[in-house]
């Protein structure tokens, strides 16, 4: 069966660990060029659905993926399917940004040297261009040189980002990436988001409920190891329906500004 | 009294913190007498000309004619042969163990690697002189397998499991996210290891690279059992020539040279070279490691 080339989905998905079961039931199809939150707790899932997207959990062993989860109108778990391929049609941001230890400019070119070594005359413009959309070119064009283990926590986060974006990718996952950041630097990160998602289908994981409002045009809440709750976020924050989903945005509201 | 100690430790110390900085102290005496004495010692050597004793091939107690050219060009090349034979094995054990092995079958590995590189010279030296030796002879056809190349190999043999189970540990310890951001990247297990992961552990690997250096250059028994003993530069660098290293002739010498005057002093000289050499090689090396832990 083949999809639509602009199709993320999950059908009916079982994610376990070592017999063990993470997620269950997963079906959920993505909206494209939107950003949809993944909300839950510690524990609920949150990165595993977001890993396995991208098959980042095929290392780990015992890690099973059973079902069906379409990226690009392609079954990604499907024998055959380049993963390496895949990992360049879906960007990922971590938690904590992880910069290489070399300069700014080889940080933001890593990906996409590597994909394209032949293009070595455009790289300087790509540099400039990613680092630009990640709002970090002002703050970094005298330095493009210097080391990038040098720059605050935030703008790691953005030089990974742009990191990510270089390598061109159609959709990008987040992993609470503004969780190891201040207000400041995490209202850099939420704007950014904004601006991406005009080209981009963006998916974050966070338990971050203040932020989630202000951003998500989707949310799918997880709990107990399945969808619970899912839909557009001003019905999910109005009328959200299960008990569980009240405890939760009542909880995350008072820890959470 | 003490200003090097920090301030309120010195205060409201009880006996056994005087105790450990007794142990520390003693420690650092003993270094600084052990160097001391090995140079003072070898001053009648220096005084007759230090260039002249470290290119000199010609040793003759009986004359009182020293010369360590032989004995500094067999620790090189003994000390570089195993490096190249140890390194490659070394590097791609390490890389193996700490990014494709199951956890398990890793802790296996590596215990059998940290057990190989505890066992003692003498150990690989009996191996060497038993096996090494012969299968160097039969194979290139030599009359004695006891050859500067031979003890290169047991050499490279006998460092090579500290060298990849350190090399190993400072692989292991690059963070995960470098993988995992690689590999999201787009590039493969290994491409994400000589792209992301190895820059990083680079200074470590170095590290354990410059410690196995410095086990090489110590090792005694085990290359006096296989070097052939003879003071000699080869003619055209002929690697299958039996040779001398500093150690081994230190090994050799120094029981019947005791108090001998000279003889002694020279040895002592020759002790004096491999301890700079041996320290160079370790401050290098712990140099490297604490840049690893920043």
């Amino acid at each position: 069966m083949k999809k639509s080339e602009e199709n993320l989905e999950f059908i009916n998905v079982e994610i376990t660990y070592n017999g063990k079961p993470v997620l269950t039931g997963l079906s959920y199809n993505f909206s494209k060029s939107a950003v949809t939150c993944i909300l839950g707790s510690s524990g609920s899932g949150k990165t595993t659905l977001l890993r396995s997207l991208s098959r980042l959990n095929d290392r780990i062993r015992g890690f099973k993926v059973r079902g069906e989860v379409w990226v690009a109108g392609e079954e990604i778990y499907y024998n055959g399917v380049d993963v390496y391929h895949l990992r360049r049609k879906i960007g990922m941001i971590f938690q904590s940004p992880c910069i290489f230890p070399t300069s700014v400019y080889e940080n933001v070119i890593f990906g996409f040297k590597y994909h394209h070594p032949e293009r070595k005359k455009e790289f300087p413009q790509i540099a400039e261009r990613y680092l630009k959309e990640a709002y970090l070119w002002d703050e970094v064009k005298d330095r493009l040189q210097k080391p990038a283990q040098n720059l605050s926590q935030g703008q790691k986060q953005r030089l990974s980002i742009a990191r990510a974006l270089a390598v061109e990718p159609e959709i990008l996952l987040m992993d609470e990436p503004t969780a190891s950041l201040d207000p400041v630097s995490s209202d850099a990160i939420e704007n950014l988001i904004f601006s991406l998602k005009e080209k981009r289908t963006i998916i974050m994981a966070t338990h971050n409920i203040a932020q989630t409002r202000r951003i998500a045009d989707d949310i799918l809440f997880l709990y107990d190891g399945t969808i619970w709750e899912q839909g557009k976020a001003t019905e999910f924050f109005e009328r959200p329906q299960k008990e569980e989903t009240r405890i939760f945005l009542e909880g995350g509201s008072s820890s959470s500004s | 009294m003490f200003p090097f100690i920090v301030p309120d430790r010195r205060r409201n110390a009880d006996p056994l913190f005087w105790s450990t900085v007794f142990s520390a102290g003693l420690v650092l005496a003993t270094a600084v007498i052990f160097s001391s004495y090995l140079f003072w010692e070898s001053l009648p050597v220096w005084d007759q000309g230090l260039w002249a004793f470290l290119t000199s091939v010609e040793w003759d107690p009986g004359e009182d004619v020293y010369g360590a050219g032989a004995m500094i060009y067999g620790s090189l090349i003994v000390t570089s042969l195993a490096l190249l034979f140890a390194l490659p094995f070394a590097l791609c054990g390490a890389i193996t163990a700490s990014e494709f092995l199951s956890p398990r079958a890793r802790l296996v590995f590596k215990g059998a690697m940290e057990t190989m590189a505890g066992a003692p010279g003498v150990v690989y030296g009996l191996l060497g002189a038993a096996m090494l030796s012969l299968w160097v002879k039969d194979f290139f056809g030599l009359i004695d397998g006891s050859t500067l190349f031979t003890a290169g190999i047991l050499l490279g043999i006998m460092i090579l499991p500290t060298i990849m189970t350190l090399a190993e540990d400072a692989i292991h310890s690059v963070p995960g996210e470098y993988r995992d951001t690689a590999l999201s990247l787009g590039l493969t297990p290994l491409q994400a290891f000589f792209k992301a992961v190895a820059p990083r552990a680079l200074p470590g690997i170095i590290g354990a690279v410059l410690l196995g250096l410095g086990r090489a250059l110590g090792e005694t028994i085990a290359v006096m059992l296989v070097i052939g003993g003879l003071d000699i530069i080869p003619m055209g660098l002929d690697l299958f020539s039996p040779g001398q290293n500093i150690p081994s002739k230190l090994g050799r010498e120094a029981a019947e040279a005791i108090g001998s005057g000279m003889h002694w002093n020279a040895l002592i000289a020759l002790g004096a070279i491999l301890f700079t050499g041996t320290m160079m090689l370790t401050a290098a090396g712990s140099w490297l490691l604490r840049r690893r832990a920043v």
